[in-house]
């Protein structure tokens, strides 16, 4: 588990992370989304050990991240912007992580490499920038850390990439339990995913939440009652996020469990009534707003 | 096997990332090695294959020198070890100015105390394999020429030693400038400075001295920067081209090895340092001027003040001396270095005034530095030391010439009288520096320069000149009591000192200023105690009322010459040279003269603008017995001029020229190489009949018809 504690790095006194707390549990995908700017990769690189924090702490099972070696032993960091050698080629920087991580898996290495049709004798100053982010994710992989921090790594990837990478994820996750933690500026890139997300603003973290939590605790309701009495009387004792009204038809956001939402409006008797799936969109733009966030323009433009 | 995760697993990991430093490496120390060493090595063959030794044992003593100079001692090493130095730290550590390869060797599982000592111990065997390769090779190529020896090898190993301290210093400098820098270039330009400034604030405090103080003098380069290792390497090098064993074993036990434990605490002191801004260095100062942002006003203030004081010396040179022109561009100066720094910081143009109260300290300390020197605060020029203080001096009252030191290498005379000359009678200084506080230079009817350095019985050596009226009765006998001393005489006229040895002697000559009389190298010996015998008596007051009738020119082996002025008070060496039949009289006997051509040097100069508008050359020829006798009873030997020192030239005139022609068939011994020899006439011994056809000469030049535009016409005194 990573545990990140009131986490704060400036840069010539504008602050980068402010007093960020995270917890990455095991097993699970971590993404990390925010804005431009927003102090995702500065975030990464506090955990991964590459910067050291001005306050606060990171745990990587409980060792601090920072000048670790045993802890950087448990986490692989794929940059935004990945450095290879001068002239490199993907043999290269196999022998080099093969002799940096003791764990590192070259079968598995030149395995991948074949499958995402990556030439391993190539100049990787001649590959394209979304080939470099593969050949870094495969690297990565292929450590065989316990953490995989990806910078967005998965951002841009095209749609039989993203559906390899996900099946890499559930594949390392089930054999070894990875975990990964990818951050990115967009959360349509993490949604199909993620099972966690947290989301940075401005240094902080607005809300970090696990995905099915967050899509089995708000729930969207179409309902027409015969009374505004009726209706009081639905949504007393809920947490309503959001209200629109078209008409006599109401939509609701409401934070509650699908069962008992359906409950307390069966025993309003609602002329009628309908528990709508939510995107992940959705449940943000829930979320955010009630925090005084508009998420569409922090994350959707 | 070893492990890929060890300390050498990483260091060859490390090493495949510097490969193009070892290539480089390789190929410059070969070159600097092998190459050089092959050519000093053809040069000293050639030499020998033109018959200029005398025996196999000298060219074997210049080839084992030449192995020694191109295998660890010959200057070309500082720049190869620099420029070594600053590529092995520069590329082994740039990787902390990139923020990419920060977050790449940051992010993995290497001790960050490991990585720093696998580079740092990669840089040194960058240096070290191909230069113990080179030296390797290099000595097989010198074994066949019969250039090596044991003892060269222990020279060699000297050498060896003392460039890798070398570049263990600037390596170690490099280290710390990539440290404390975010950025390559600037990184580079740090290291330069480091190894540098002191050099630099050296030099420009002497320049300020200079530029402010009338008493201040460099001549005798005494001292010189403390912590400057480059300074060291230059002026702790005495091994020379071609030297031998005896030189190299000088070099390295009086010249070099004082400055080794110096060196390697430096060396310690800048690595610990290193060590210090790594732990220390923030990851995201990649990319960033400078690592830490507490430095920026230091490293500002410490550029922009010597900085700007240098352009304030330059623009006091450029405009003749001007202390208010200084001050502005001194001022000036600081205002854009300032800036500069300010944009060099965050690469933002924009930023050019920033962080004002630092610009305002660094101009403070410029202005106060300028009144410090400009009135003198520190009273430099009342400073005459209490003759009681003064452990011993050296003084140069005007002499130049170029000596030799033991080995017969070249020498200046500031160097040989920093190393050789040791006064004690000081008071005779003390009172002469005391007078001429005094007296003015204006009223001086020979003023001359007296460089002195004091050496203080504190340890301390303090350099001053001032002026001297040679030709004041009062400043005689002080001059005396200086000249007349053993201690000088022997160090200037190295003939009386024991490094003279009559054996290295290869040619000598007596000369008159005319007749050039070959002299055997067996009589060096037999003229050298002839010559001591009568430099016992001489002193100032000898310089003063004498003229040379002659000189002594010796020839080493060495190529090196030396000029001994042969006074006509010598008995001793006038009268062995007579009897080795070499004597000649200064006066020329004018019997044997075919003519004498006399030029003058008329100008004109304009009543208005007191300019020279045009010079006009005036000659006649004079060749009547009588006219020759009176001519030549007026002239001296040009030749002997320059032996006269400090008088030299000082009582003649200026713009008279003699050329003396001898007959055919003379058989006075003159140069036969030349058609006439050059004579002076003395001050005020211009005789009225040559000033007279010299007049004619010039008339003729200023009113003849189509004179315009001529610069000479003959008078010739046998055409009516």
């Amino acid at each position: 588990m990573i545990e990140v504690h009131e986490l704060t790095k400036a840069f010539d006194g504008i602050r980068a992370v402010d007093h960020v707390n995270v917890t990455i549990k095991e097993n699970t995908v971590f993404g990390l989304i925010g804005t431009n700017g927003a102090g995702k990769s500065t975030a990464l690189r506090l955990i991964a050990g590459v910067l050291k924090p001005d306050s606060g702490a990171v745990a990587v099972d409980g060792m601090p991240s920072y000048d670790n070696v045993e802890a950087k032993k448990r986490l692989f960091f794929i940059a935004d912007e990945p450095y290879f050698f001068a002239n490199a080629n993907a043999v290269t920087m196999e022998k080099y992580y093969s002799g940096i991580y003791e764990g590192f898996d070259r079968k598995g290495f030149y395995k991948y490499l074949e499958s995402f049709d990556l030439d391993k004798t190539r100049k990787i100053n001649t590959y394209s920038k979304g080939m470099k982010k593969q050949l870094a994710f495969l690297l990565g992989i292929c450590a065989r850390t316990k953490y995989l921090l990806c910078d967005e790594t998965l951002d841009g990837l095209d749609p039989v990439m993203r559906q390899g990478v996900k099946s890499i994820f559930a594949k390392e996750m089930a054999e070894r339990g990875l975990t990964p933690v990818a951050a990115s500026h967009n959360l349509r890139e993490l949604e199909d995913i993620c099972d966690h997300v947290g989301l940075l603003h401005r240094g902080g973290v607005l809300l970090s939440k696990d995905l099915e939590d967050m899509k089995c605790h708000i729930q969207k309701v179409q309902c027409v009652f015969r009374t505004p009495e009726d209706e009081r009387r639905a949504f007393a004792g809920m947490e309503v996020l959001k209200k629109e009204q078209r008409g006599s038809l109401c939509t609701y956001t409401v934070r509650d469990t699908r069962e008992e939402t359906e409950r307390r409006l069966a025993a309003a008797h609602p002329v009628f009534y309908e528990v709508l799936p939510l995107s992940l969109e959705e449940i943000f733009i829930s979320e955010t707003e009630v925090v005084g966030y508009d998420i569409k323009k922090l994350l959707l433009g | 096997m070893t492990s890929k995760s060890s300390f050498w697993g990483n260091c060859i990991e490390n090493h495949k990332r510097r490969i193009w430093v070892w290539v480089v490496s390789l190929v410059v120390q070969l070159a600097a090695y092998a190459g050089v060493l092959t050519v000093y090595l053809s040069r000293v063959s050639g030499a020998y294959a033109e018959g200029r030794y005398k025996t196999y044992e000298l060219y074997r003593f210049d080839l084992c020198s030449a192995a020694v100079k191109a295998l660890g001692f010959g200057r070309h090493f500082i720049m190869v070890v620099l420029f070594l130095a600053v590529a092995a730290g520069a590329q082994g550590f740039g990787y902390l100015n990139d923020r990419r390869k920060v977050d790449l060797y940051y992010s993995v599982p290497v001790d960050k105390k490991r990585r720093f000592l696998v580079i740092y111990g990669n840089g040194i065997a960058i240096y070290v394999l191909p230069a113990v390769l080179g030296i390797l090779i290099g000595s097989a190529i010198a074994l066949p020429w019969d250039a090596m020896t044991r003892q060269s090898l222990v020279y060699i190993a000297a050498g060896f030693v003392r460039n890798l301290l070398l570049y263990l210093t600037a390596y170690h400098t490099t280290v710390l400038a990539v440290m404390l820098t975010g950025n390559r270039f600037v990184a580079l330009g740090l290291t330069a400075y480091l190894l540098g400034c002191e050099w630099w604030l050296y030099g420009l405090l002497q320049a300020l001295r200079t530029a402010f103080y009338h008493t201040a003098t460099d001549y005798w380069q005494h001292g010189g920067p403390k912590l400057s290792v480059l300074y060291d390497y230059l002026s702790a090098a005495p091994v020379r081209p071609y030297s031998g064993f005896r030189s190299a074993s000088r070099a390295m036990l009086i010249g070099i090895l004082p400055y080794y434990g110096k060196w390697i605490i430096l060396a310690i002191v800048l690595l610990a340092l290193s060590w210090l801004a790594y732990c220390k260095r923030p990851p995201e100062a990649a990319q960033k001027a400078l690592a830490f942002g507490w430095m920026k006003p230091a490293v500002k203030i410490f550029t922009a003040v010597p900085g700007a004081l240098q352009i304030g010396v330059f623009v006091y040179g450029a405009s003749g001396g001007s202390a208010l022109l200084m001050l502005a561009g001194a001022l000036a100066g600081g205002v854009l270095i300032c800036g500069a720094m300010e944009v060099l910081y965050e690469f933002d143009i924009r930023r050019l005034a920033g962080h004002l109260w630092s610009d305002g300290a660094a101009l403070a300390l410029i202005l106060a530095v300028y009144v410090v020197f400009r009135y003198d605060l520190t009273g430099y020029d009342k400073y005459v030391p209490e003759p009681d203080r003064v452990e011993s001096y050296a003084v140069n009252l005007g002499y130049s010439e170029l000596l030799w030191d033991e080995e017969g290498h070249p020498l200046s005379t500031a160097e040989n009288g920093r190393d050789h000359m040791f006064l004690t009678d000081a008071e005779a200084v003390v009172k002469l520096a005391q007078k001429a506080q005094k007296d003015r230079y204006e009223d001086m009817a020979f003023p001359q320069e007296a460089r002195v350095l004091y050496r203080l019985k504190s340890g301390r050596q303090v350099q001053r000149r001032f002026w001297v009226d040679l030709e004041n009765p009062a400043n005689e006998e002080l001059l005396n009591r200086i000249v007349g001393t053993p201690a000088y005489k022997t160090c200037v006229y190295q003939i009386m000192a024991d490094s003279f040895h009559a054996d290295s002697v290869k040619t000598m000559t007596y000369r008159n200023g005319a007749a050039v009389m070959a002299l055997q190298p067996e009589d060096a010996a037999a003229v050298a105690e002839a010559y001591r015998q009568d430099m016992e008596a001489f002193d100032f007051s000898t310089m003063l009322r004498e003229k040379p009738c002659g000189l002594v020119e010796i020839r080493h082996l060495s190529q090196y010459c030396q000029t001994l002025p042969v006074y006509e008070s010598f008995r001793h060496t006038t009268e062995l040279l007579q009897s080795l039949g070499v004597y000649y009289p200064l006066q020329l006997p004018a019997e044997e003269i075919e003519n004498i051509s006399v030029t003058r040097y008329d100008t004109w100069t304009d009543d208005e603008s007191g300019e020279v508008l045009q010079k006009t050359n005036a000659r006649a020829d004079f060749d009547e017995e009588g006219q020759i006798r009176e001519i030549l009873a007026a002239v001296y030997p040009a030749e002997l001029e320059m032996a006269r020192w400090p008088f030299a030239y000082a009582r003649t005139e200026e713009d008279y020229s003699v050329y003396i022609t001898f007959k055919r068939d003379s058989a006075y011994p003159y140069a036969r190489d030349c058609n006439s020899v050059y004579y002076l006439f003395g001050q005020g011994q211009v005789p009225e009949a040559v000033d007279r056809a010299l007049d004619r000469a010039a008339l003729q030049t200023a009113g003849g018809a189509g004179a315009s535009g001529t610069e000479e016409w003959v008078w010739n005194m046998t055409t009516p």
